[in-house]
């Protein structure tokens, strides 16, 4: 072995010219002849060792490459099985298409062998273990062992039908299945797993490239590759270590993830999230970009949200029957798959189902928990309280009173929720308290409130307006709008449509359409109920519309109209209740936000300072209004250039809500990604890409689906872009296209994602397609900004490049004359 | 060839979290990967037999992740697999081949067009994998270093990534590791040559 002190000598001594590399070296041995020996032969092999290890795997890598193979040759004989193409390959073998080769009768079958290189004792010995499996499995769901044996080499294989189908959730996609047809697949896998069970088989890997489904519609089982016995003495022990890390983690169940024993209702767990994945189109858990540690850690603890806050025609039974299948507990699981499938089969059936839906109440309450005033939150932090600020003009006289009102308005939101609920939830008689999700009692409740309570429609609006507050708890904006829709039309029987009323139920539908992106609607709410408050002369009303219409201005890039609307709205306020009122803060964040949009920088902060100075006033320590003002601050001075100071803003929004919320709170997103964005400006892009990458789970964890993550997405694609890395920034900005495509198709920011995606393919050579991209883009920044903005400059210049390019081109196809 | 272009990020994490199903599965991809690109790319090669084996494998990477990977790390992390393949496919043909010289049977390369390597080369490298087995127990650093700038073609920068430490100390790992093997090797041949001599 090297000695420590030779390799210290000898590094110094190779730096060193012949002659005085020999004292040196005489020197630093003295008498230790061991010691010089070895300094003495490194300086020797020294000459030629670098250049000998770095020429060697060229010198053999063809001839090792080429030959290695020569055991499985196209056309290759194995016993009577003739091979075809690779169809398949895993971690214990690779999967051949094979024919019988005394073609006297025609079969096709999968022919399944080690490969040469892997051919260690312990990859043999599984191998065994999976052909041992299949020949004791005999069932129609599960694809049969047909031959099996030694090639001549020495190399053990086996031979299986050959199912020609498609991975079960591809074809449930191709075929569309509805939802009855894709419960009536899972019925067949069931039926396989059970027998696999019976026979002390565990398969342990169940996800949909091992479920196929043939043209004819049947569910075939495939791949015991990682499957275990469960009688002793079945493998050794290394086997099953070697094998218990799973290779698929989100179909995994929590205990496998964590290297435990596992038993059968391993299996239950996997169905459950294939049952999820088929109905509901997503996986349970996401566990992209996570440490085996963190999957195990999430697994764990995070409880997947339910399929019906995916697709709410889901909620109830099915809710429930997936909730028992992915249970983290293996003891709160369906004991058996069997059990499992009695409860699919009694849904089907529409009998009552074992598994029960979570009380209501307790998950409204975590919920609400949760998402605290989320919704507010989520157009980007601009929106907050105006609703409920709003509700609490029309009786507050003095600031004080007005703080109180707002705080009491604000709790009276979240317990009328739980009143509702409770109400509902008992409501029903033919349903036990507890038994249904908050989603369901909201349901329920919206068609008692429209059957029970037409005789009495001021309390139906009211019930009402509390539940599209509810519906926004759970970021449901469509039926949230619904709602308002219902409340509008009693409102105008009611109180007709020049009154208080009617104009405050557009306001909130404005709020409402604003949320769900449709800024059209939501400017033609604001501008009728600014009329009607007009012409009713009522100042608080008008400044409401007056905040509103200038909030959508803001969005739609209309921003000196924006402006007029919160300065008339600021000067009402004012006007009406001193420069104290909680309003004037409100208004005053959202003119900030305005300037620092407008580039005018020292304003905007003058407009924080006065809305943070504001609501200290009102509000005593941690505050989600204190965090939403910070944020804002933040967001502007990190425009300045003031970095340090923006941090600094940044931090204090993100302890505060942490010490509100705990920890992975959904509000710290918009913290997160700014953060990302300080680290972006200083040139830290990988700091600032792990940044945005947390920005995406939180809200993968809080809102999956949410446009939110396109305006992740797009900042990592700019930020790999600043780090010359176009390969990393085509997919982000991929990404982030389609999410803004599918959700916010006329957000600006879709500008910019699509001619950063144009400038990124330009370096690819992909001239049409980056054409089409650049030029969109800057058109869409162009309407949205105006042509001197930084973003549409920024677009421009992309344009120019791409014109070069194209030119640059086209001189150079032109022959020479 | 991977026909999802997701599939790979999705091993490569799984593997670098410590999964080892996926860790084998990608492992297979790799070395699958690497014969068959050798094989389809072998008539370019003709008369040439010795081959860039970091371009070789940067083609691999191509092909299987199909230029989608997210981060640096799972590309470090895909040629430090790809390393470990190739070392374990160039050991395997030593192996074989003095197998089959000592069986004395001729090494059928000569099937394949390409001319016989010096036997010494194939030495070394059986030499050379013994010589790493035995330090793998006392210091797994320096194994991984030689398959990453042997096997795998990685650069000193590369390889720093790869191993989490500085350019620096990879540079002087490598010269002193390079020195030391080399100079154990010429030690062996010395002592067979005294023996043959004798």
């Amino acid at each position: 072995m090297i000695l420590e002190r030779a390799a210290e000598i000898f590094l110094e001594a190779v730096t060193l010219d012949a002659e005085t590399r020999a004292r040196f070296v005489t020197d630093m041995c003295g008498n230790e002849p061991r010691l010089l020996n070895q300094v003495n032969r490194l300086l020797e092999a020294a000459n030629e060792s670098e250049d000998y290890f770095l020429n060697l795997a060229g010198k053999v890598s063809l001839g090792a490459l080429a030959t290695d193979e020569k055991g499985l040759p196209a056309d290759k004989v194995i016993g009577q099985w003739r091979l075809r193409e690779r169809i398949g390959r895993g971690g214990m073998g690779a999967v051949y298409l094979a024919e019988r080769a005394d073609e006297q009768f025609e079969q096709r079958a999968a022919l399944k062998i080690l490969p040469t290189g892997l051919d260690t004792d312990q990859a043999r010995a599984r191998f065994l273990v999976e052909r041992q499996i299949l020949a004791r499995l005999v069932h129609d769901n599960i694809a049969r062992l047909l031959d099996g044996g030694v090639t001549e080499e020495g190399v053990p294989f086996f031979v299986m039908d050959y199912v020609e189908g498609l991975p079960i959730d591809a074809y449930c996609v191709r075929h569309t299945l509805s939802t009855h047809q894709r419960l009536e697949l899972v019925l067949d896998i069931v039926k396989a797993v059970q027998y696999a069970h019976r026979n002390l088989i565990i398969h342990r890997d169940l996800k949909p490239s091992n479920v196929l489904v043939t043209q004819s519609g049947q569910v075939r089982l495939l791949d015991f590759g990682i499957a275990k016995m469960l009688e002793p003495n079945a493998g050794d022990a290394d086997l099953t270590r070697m094998t218990q890390r799973p290779a698929t983690p989100t179909f995994s169940s929590p205990e496998m993830l964590r290297g435990e024993p596992v038993d059968i209702t391993t299996d239950v767990y996997s169905i459950g999230v294939l049952i999820y994945l088929l109905l509901s189109g997503k996986t349970p858990l996401d566990y992209a970009g996570m440490s085996l540690a963190e999957m195990c850690e999430r697994a764990s603890t995070d409880v997947p949200p339910l399929m019906s806050s995916i697709r709410p025609e889901l909620r109830g039974d099915l809710d429930a029957i997936v909730a028992k299948a992915l249970a983290k507990d293996p003891a709160e699981r369906y004991e058996s798959v069997e059990s499992l499938g009695n409860d699919i089969r009694n849904y089907l059936a529409a009998l009552p189902v074992m598994a029960k839906a979570p009380s209501g109440v307790y998950r409204a309450r975590k919920f609400l928990a949760r998402h605290r005033l989320g919704v507010a939150f989520v157009a980007f932090a601009v929106i907050a309280l105006s609703t409920i600020a709003g509700l609490a003009v029309r009786s507050a006289i003095t600031a004080e009173e007005q703080a109180r009102t707002v705080a009491l308005e604000r709790d009276r939101a979240e317990e009328t929720v739980d009143f509702l609920i409770s109400i509902f939830d008992s409501a029903d008689p033919n349903i036990a308290p507890g038994e249904q999700t908050a989603f369901q009692i909201l349901e329920n409740g919206r068609a008692q409130i429209a059957s029970e309570l037409s005789e009495v429609p001021a309390v139906q609006a009211e019930l009402l307006k509390t539940m599209s507050l509810a519906y926004q708890s759970l970021r449901l904006v469509d039926e949230s709008r619904d709602v308002l829709e219902q409340e509008r039309q009693i409102r105008s029987a009611a109180n007709g449509e020049q009154s208080t009323e009617y104009a405050d139920v557009l306001i909130r539908l404005a709020q409402v359409t604003d949320i769900g992106g449709d800024y059209e609607s939501s400017l033609a709410f604001a501008k009728q109920a600014l009329e009607i408050s007009e012409a009713l002369g009522d100042l608080p009303g008008q400044a409401a519309g007056h905040t509103r219409v200038g909030r959508i201005l803001h969005l739609q890039g209309d921003f000196d109209g924006a402006n007029a609307g919160y300065r008339q709205a600021l000067e009402l306020y004012v006007r009406d209740y001193g420069a104290d009122a909680l309003q004037v803060a409100q208004t005053r964040s959202h003119l900030g936000n305005l300037l620092n949009h407008q580039e005018r920088f020292p304003e905007a902060v003058e407009e924080f300072e006065e809305a943070l100075r504001i609501r200290r006033l009102h509000f005593e320590g941690d505050n989600s209004e204190i965090t939403e003002v910070l944020l804002g601050l933040a967001s502007t001075l990190k425009n300045q250039g003031k970095l340090d100071e923006a941090e600094e803003a940044y931090v204090r929004a993100f302890e505060m809500n942490d010490r509100l919320y705990g920890p992975d709170n959904s509000y710290n997103l918009y913290v997160v990604n700014g953060l990302g964005l300080v680290a972006q400006e200083r040139g830290q892009y990988d700091l600032a890409i792990d940044r945005f990458e947390h920005a995406i789970r939180l809200i993968e964890m809080h809102t999956p689906g949410s446009p939110n993550s396109g305006f992740a997405y797009a900042n990592i694609g700019k930020a790999n872009m600043l780090r010359d890395r176009m390969d990393l920034a085509v997919p982000a900005l991929r990404n982030a296209e389609a999410i803004f495509e599918a959700r916010l198709p006329g957000h600006w920011l879709r500008g910019e994602v699509r001619w950063r995606l144009g400038r990124c393919l330009l370096e690819t050579g992909d001239y049409a397609e980056a054409e089409q991209l650049i030029t969109s883009g800057a058109e869409v920044l162009e309407e949205r900004w105006g042509s001197d903005h930084k973003l549409t400059r920024d677009a421009q210049a992309a344009a120019a490049l791409l014109h070069e390019a194209r030119s640059r081109r086209e001189q150079a196809s032109v022959p020479p004359d | 060839m991977s026909g999802d272009v997701g599939e790979i990020t999705k091993l490569l994490r799984a593997a670098s979290a410590g999964d080892r199903g996926a860790s084998d599965e990608l492992f297979t991809s790799v070395f699958q990967e690497l014969r068959a690109l050798a094989r389809s790319h072998r008539r370019r090669w003709n008369g040439n037999d010795t081959l860039n084996t970091t371009a070789l494998i940067n083609e691999v990477y191509l092909r299987l992740a199909n230029q989608t990977l997210a981060s640096f790390q799972d590309r470090i992390h895909f040629f430090a697999t790809a390393s470990r393949a190739m070392r374990q496919i160039l050991i395997n043909y030593a192996e074989r081949a003095s197998a089959e010289k000592r069986g004395g049977n001729a090494l059928r390369v000569t099937l394949t067009g390409l001319s016989l390597h010096e036997d010494s080369t194939l030495e070394d490298l059986l030499h050379i994998d013994a010589l790493l087995s035995k330090l793998e127990d006392t210091n797994p650093r320096h194994c991984r270093l030689f398959e990453y700038r042997v096997f795998g073609g990685m650069t000193i920068d590369e390889a720093a990534g790869a191993l989490d430490v500085s350019p620096a100390t990879v540079k002087r790992d490598w010269t002193v590791l390079s020195a030391w093997l080399f100079s154990e090797m010429n030690a062996k041949k010395a002592s067979q040559q005294e023996g043959s001599a004798s």
